[in-house]
Order: C-alpha cells, then sequence, then structure tokens
C-alpha cells in the first residue's frame, strides 16, 4: 500500500514538461498581455487603453462587427451540421468521399480557399458568369470584398469541423436506444428531439463553441474576401492595426483581452445552456 | 393493446445482401407461452426476434398475429410502435439524460396519458421490480442488475402483447444472473405475459422457457418443452448444445424392431456397443432414417451425456479405459478417459467411486442417442 503510493507521487512529475510547455506557451504570454494591457509604454499602471477603446465608436463597433459576422456563420455552421450528422450518423457508402471533399478546405488553409474564392465568386468569375449564361441575373452578384464573402468563406472553413465533430458525437450514441425509442412507441420526429438531439446537445454545444472562437477571431477572410476599411473591421483587425501599423503593443494587447473575455462569456453562455439540456454520459457504458 | 392469442410465424426469410440469415422460419407462439430462442451466436436468433418486432424488414414470408397479416414482407408492415411488442435490450439501452422515472414513463407519455395516472403506474411498476425510491436517479447512477429491471420495468409498464428479451441476463455477473433468472421468471409467472426470450446458454433456456426453438445458422433444428429438447435431441447440432459429448463415430451393425423399441448393436472403431432407443410416433421419421443407414451402411454418430455414464460394472457396453485427465467439480468429477483400442470417453462419475490410472465405465444402452452423419 505505501509502496503504491509513492509511486503514485513520481508519476506526477511525468507531467512536468507538458506543464512546462503550458507554463512557456500560454500563461506566460497570457499574463504578459494583461501587464502589457494594463501599462503605458513608459511602463506605469494605467486603464486608459480600455478606456480608450470603450470611448472610441470606430473601435467599439469592431465587437458588433465581429458578432454580426461570427454569430451567423456559427449558428449555420451548426444547424446544418446536426441534420447531416444525424442523417450519416449509422454511416453511408459515400461517406469516405463526403468526408474527403469537407476536409479539404481546412488542410489548404484560410489564404488558398480565400483566393481561390475571389476569383470564382467575382464579377468575373465562373460563378457570375454561369448564372449569367442561364439567364438568372442580368448583373453580376456581388459577392467579394464585402460581409457575405467573409461569411461564406468563414463557412466553408467552419462547417467541416462542426460535421465532423457531430459525427463523431453522434455515431458514438448507442444506436440501440432509438431502437428503444421506437418500441416504446416514438415516431421518428419524437425520437430525434427526445431522445436523440438532447444526447447530442454536449457535441453541438461544444462543435458551437470551437466554431465561435475561430470565427470572431476571424483575420485572413475578413482582409481578403470583405472590406477591412470598414463594413467588415474586425475586432483582431483592429488589434492587428495598433500592434503593427500604430506599433501600439499596449493598445493591441488591450483590445485582445477585450476579445477573450468576450468570447469567454459566449462560451460560458453556451455551456450553461448545455448543462439545462442534459446531465449525465451520452454513450452508455457497460453496467 | 388488445392482447392475442397465437403469433404465427410462417416461411419468415431474412438475407443481408446475398447472406441467408433465417430460412424457413416457421413457429406459433400462444398466449402466455414463454418461448426461447437458443443457439450459437451468429444463428439468427437476434435478427429473428429484430423481424418479430419490425425492427428489421423481413425478406420473405408472413407474421400473423390471430391471422391478421401485420407482416408479409411485400405490401404490409406494420411499424414496430404499433405492433405493441416490447423489447428488452441486451445493453438495456436506457436513457441516459433522464431519470429512471422519466425512462419508464416515456412510453406513457407519448400515448398522452392523464400525469396523475402516469405516476401511479410508474410507482406501481418500481414497486414490481424492486426498485421503490430509485425514481429520481439516472441510470448511470444504478448497478447492472438494477439497470436491467428498469429496462423491464419500462417494457412492461406499457403492458404490451408481447415481451421480448435479446440475451438480457449476459452482460450480468454469475451469481446475478441467477438472480436475475429467476426474478424473471416469477415476473412471468405473475403477470402471464407472453414472452420471447433470446439466449446462447442452455441453462437459461431449460429453466425458463415452456418452449425452446433450437436454432443454427438461420435454421429451426427444434422445437420443444426443455425435457424434450433436453432428453430427445432430434439431430447432433442440438444434442452438442444441449450438452450431450462422445460423439463416436461409426456403422450399424444390427437393427432389431421390436415395437415401439429399437435395439442397434454399433461398431464404433472395431467396438461393439448396444444402443437402446424408444421412438414413439412423432420419431417414425428418425427411426427410418436409421434404418436407412443401417441398411446401406451409412455412417452414424452417437451422443452420450457424460453424467449418464456410470462408473461399475455391466454385462454389456463396459470398458475399462485409462484416465487421461480429470476435473474436480466438488461431488463429481469431469472424467477424460479412452478405452485402449479406441474412442475417448467423458464421463462425470463421482468423485469417491474411482481412483488410480483406470476407470471401469459402463455406457447404459438406453442412454446412447445415434444419429446418422450428415453428409459435409
Amino acid at each position: 500500500m505505501k509502496n503504491k503510493k509513492r509511486i503514485d507521487k513520481y508519476i506526477l512529475f511525468l507531467l512536468l514538461p507538458s506543464l512546462a510547455f503550458l507554463l512557456i506557451l500560454f500563461i506566460y504570454p497570457f499574463i504578459y498581455g494583461i501587464m502589457l494591457s494594463l501599462t503605458t509604454k513608459a511602463g506605469q499602471f494605467t486603464l486608459s487603453n480600455y478606456k480608450t477603446f470603450f470611448t472610441d465608436m470606430w473601435e467599439l463597433r469592431t465587437i458588433w462587427v465581429t458578432l454580426y459576422i461570427s454569430l451567423p456563420v456559427t449558428v449555420l455552421c451548426v444547424v446544418l451540421a446536426v441534420p447531416l450528422a444525424y442523417y450519416m450518423r449509422k454511416g453511408m457508402k459515400s461517406e469516405k468521399l463526403i468526408t474527403i471533399f469537407l476536409i479539404i478546405p481546412i488542410t489548404l488553409g484560410t489564404v488558398l480557399v480565400s483566393e481561390g474564392m475571389l476569383t470564382y465568386l467575382g464579377p468575373k468569375g465562373w460563378f457570375n458568369q454561369f448564372l449569367m449564361f442561364l439567364g438568372i441575373i442580368s448583373e453580376p452578384l456581388v459577392l467579394t470584398h464585402n460581409y457575405i464573402g467573409v461569411i461564406l468563406s468563414l463557412f466553408i472553413q467552419g462547417f467541416p469541423f462542426a460535421f465532423l465533430m457531430l459525427l463523431g458525437y453522434t455515431s458514438g450514441i448507442n444506436p440501440d436506444l432509438e431502437k428503444a425509442a421506437q418500441m416504446l412507441g416514438a415516431k421518428k420526429r419524437e425520437t430525434f428531439w427526445k431522445i436523440m438531439f438532447p444526447l447530442m446537445t454536449p457535441g453541438i454545444a461544444i462543435a458551437f463553441c470551437l466554431n465561435f472562437v475561430m470565427s470572431f477571431s476571424v483575420f485572413p477572410s475578413a482582409v481578403l474576401l470583405g472590406q477591412p476599411s470598414g463594413p467588415t473591421r474586425v475586432i483582431a483587425y483592429a488589434a492587428y492595426q495598433w500592434a503593427y501599423e500604430k506599433y501600439d503593443r499596449h493598445m493591441g494587447s488591450t483590445i485582445c483581452m477585450i476579445m477573450a473575455v468576450i468570447e469567454i462569456i459566449i462560451i460560458a453562455l453556451v455551456l450553461t445552456w448545455r448543462q439545462r439540456m442534459y446531465k449525465g454520459a451520452s454513450i452508455v457504458g457497460k453496467g | 393493446m388488445k392482447e392475442f392469442k397465437t403469433l404465427t410465424i410462417q416461411n419468415l426469410y431474412k438475407n443481408y445482401g446475398s447472406t441467408e440469415v433465417l430460412k424457413d422460419f416457421n413457429l406459433t407462439i400462444e398466449k402466455g407461452e414463454f418461448v426461447t430462442f437458443l443457439g450459437p451466436s451468429g444463428c439468427g436468433k437476434s435478427t429473428a426476434l429484430n423481424c418479430i418486432c419490425g425492427l428489421v424488414p423481413i425478406t420473405g414470408g408472413e407474421i400473423y398475429v390471430d391471422g391478421e397479416c401485420i407482416d408479409n414482407s411485400v405490401d404490409i408492415c406494420t411499424a414496430p410502435e404499433k405492433r405493441g411488442f416490447g423489447m428488452v435490450f441486451q445493453n438495456y439501452a436506457l436513457f441516459p439524460h433522464l431519470t429512471i422515472a422519466k425512462n419508464i414513463s416515456f412510453g406513457l407519455e407519448l400515448k398522452k396519458m392523464d400525469k396523475k395516472e402516469i405516476k401511479q403506474r410508474v410507482e406501481n411498476v418500481l414497486e414490481l421490480v424492486h426498485l421503490e425510491g430509485h425514481g429520481d436517479k439516472f441510470p448511470s447512477q444504478l448497478s447492472g442488475g438494477q439497470q436491467q429491471r428498469v429496462a423491464i420495468a419500462r417494457c412492461i409498464v406499457l403492458e404490451p402483447r408481447l415481451l421480448m428479451l435479446d440475451e438480457p441476463l449476459s452482460n450480468l455477473d454469475a451469481k446475478l444472473r441467477l438472480e436475475m433468472r429467476y426474478e424473471l421468471k416469477s415476473l412471468h409467472e405473475r403477470l402471464q405475459i407472453t414472452t420471447i426470450y433470446v439466449t446462447h446458454d442452455q441453462h437459461e433456456a431449460l429453466a425458463l422457457s415452456d418452449k425452446i426453438v433450437v436454432m443454427k445458422l438461420g435454421k429451426i433444428q427444434q422445437v420443444g418443452n426443455a425435457q424434450e429438447v433436453y432428453t430427445k435431441p432430434v439431430n447432433l447440432f442440438t444434442a452438442d448444445f444441449m450438452g450431450y459429448k462422445n460423439m463416436w463415430e461409426g456403422q450399424i451393425a444390427r437393427f432389431v424392431e421390436n415395437g415401439d423399441e429399437v435395439e442397434m448393436i454399433l461398431n464404433i472403431n472395431g467396438t461393439s456397443i448396444v444402443s437402446k432407443l424408444l421412438f414413439t410416433k412423432n420419431e417414425v421419421v428418425q427411426k427410418l432414417k436409421l434404418k436407412n443407414a443401417y441398411e446401406t451402411g451409412q455412417s452414424i454418430l452417437t451422443a452420450v451425456r457424460p453424467e449418464d455414464i456410470i462408473a461399475g460394472e455391466g454385462s454389456i457396453n463396459c470398458f475399462v479405459c485409462n484416465i487421461n485427465q480429470t476435473e474436480y467439480l466438488g461431488k463429481v468429477s469431469n472424467v477424460s478417459a479412452s478405452v485402449p483400442n479406441g474412442f475417448k470417453i467423458d464421463a462425470r462419475p463421482e468423485c469417491d467411486t474411482f481412483s488410480g490410472n483406470t476407470i471401469k465405465l459402463y455406457v447404459p444402452p438406453e442412454k446412447i442417442m445415434v444419429f446418422v452423419k450428415e453428409e459435409g
């Protein structure tokens, strides 16, 4: 017994490398960022950085601009991924093909996809040419360098994440639960809303949070496919401008901290919803 | 749901692609019966269950409830939720996000039943399965045996006209399995629900069933009550599955009919063994098969239960054997022995009846089953 305890104690040392990484790569920079945001260039404590942000409408509105982009995209991704993941939960013939198509945009990276979309969806691009050829439209649709462009780009990047995550989640739910519900008299719709959906909520919540964080910190898409000068001047772009165009790292850090707080608030809201929907493990182990 | 008098399954077939999982499945189940589908894994017993309850579409055949067709594989296929059958799954399939009470009331709420009555019914059924006071817990807070009882409660609260249990005890440990087996039996006796029970354990089948359906590779081998299947297996597979051993291959050297009784002298590797069997009117086919084998010289196989072989003397069928291995079981021992110039004998004599390296074994002629060896 004594011996066992000693071994347990030593096992904790195995945590050291990962703790060191966490300390060097996350905790230290984070604290350093907080310090930066709370000091002047001379190194004095101040709240003026935050005051500047919250009193300057040009800066403050980036919050709404970013939320206006990231929330609809996240909702769209998750709302479309849920039925698809539900539909494909038992696996299907073309599953591999669909998965490959969905993974490609992730592997290519944001910049390449954005570049592609610029040409494809641009006024002279294939998409508009094709629609005009069919006679559906007479003038090219404006799909780039605006709000829609950013939304589309974020959707292409975010949807695969949400889908793959939810697919893993739904296919892990014991298929007998659905059969059991059916045997107890539930129709397909009732089975979905009373059994499957509540069981999927933890997965939905996680997919929503990760997607939201990704979209909220959008940068390349907003610059390449949007109008960073105004309508899609997102909060990450504001931070970039302060830090690397105006060379004010203190103000840049301040904006980053505000970003973090907003993200945490949204995540907390989502997790509260999840908690209300469902407690317990969805994948039932043995008795 | 109205109770039925008989459930009839006719010529049921089920294919998955080109694999035939069920072949020509015919069975009649009477009200109140406890029917067991018994067979090794892959014999189609669970598939048969899923076909009857409608979770799996059938490929051919018909299912009737009191003469009314509920599934004919063509244009009639009553939805599972409309058949009024209840199913208990092997892994219980309790809804993990709902409390025990909510799990049980799930089906009642779908029926839009009065709240007060639901509450009353849930309480009654919890009492019936000895889980009073557990209603507010979640499934993960209960033990395996308790979860099992919730799964059963969730079914019977709906008063199904047929209760189906898919290997319900296989996830429990040996002691609990016996307890639950006893409880299932007493539950069936109290409620008189017609039950189909799927298992691969012949002891469970024998202990519980009014009717046992022995299956192999999608085909029914034998249908009968526990005693029939135990004492009169119709073929080698059933015999093997019901615990018969001592499959010795040989020929029939003599075949004498004496009314219902048949006396045969078997030639097993040069050793003569006498078998005396009774064949009733229903078993004429088997008698004719053996007679045919005698006339054509076809090979036969014997089957004898180890516990039917007696350590001691006999005027015939008595062999002095060398003991190869013994397994101590308490009152008796498993003895694997071999006759010096021939076959092996598995016996289960009482421990104090033998010692040393040799044992004298007597095989009673009326205990030796004989089956014609099938091709392939």
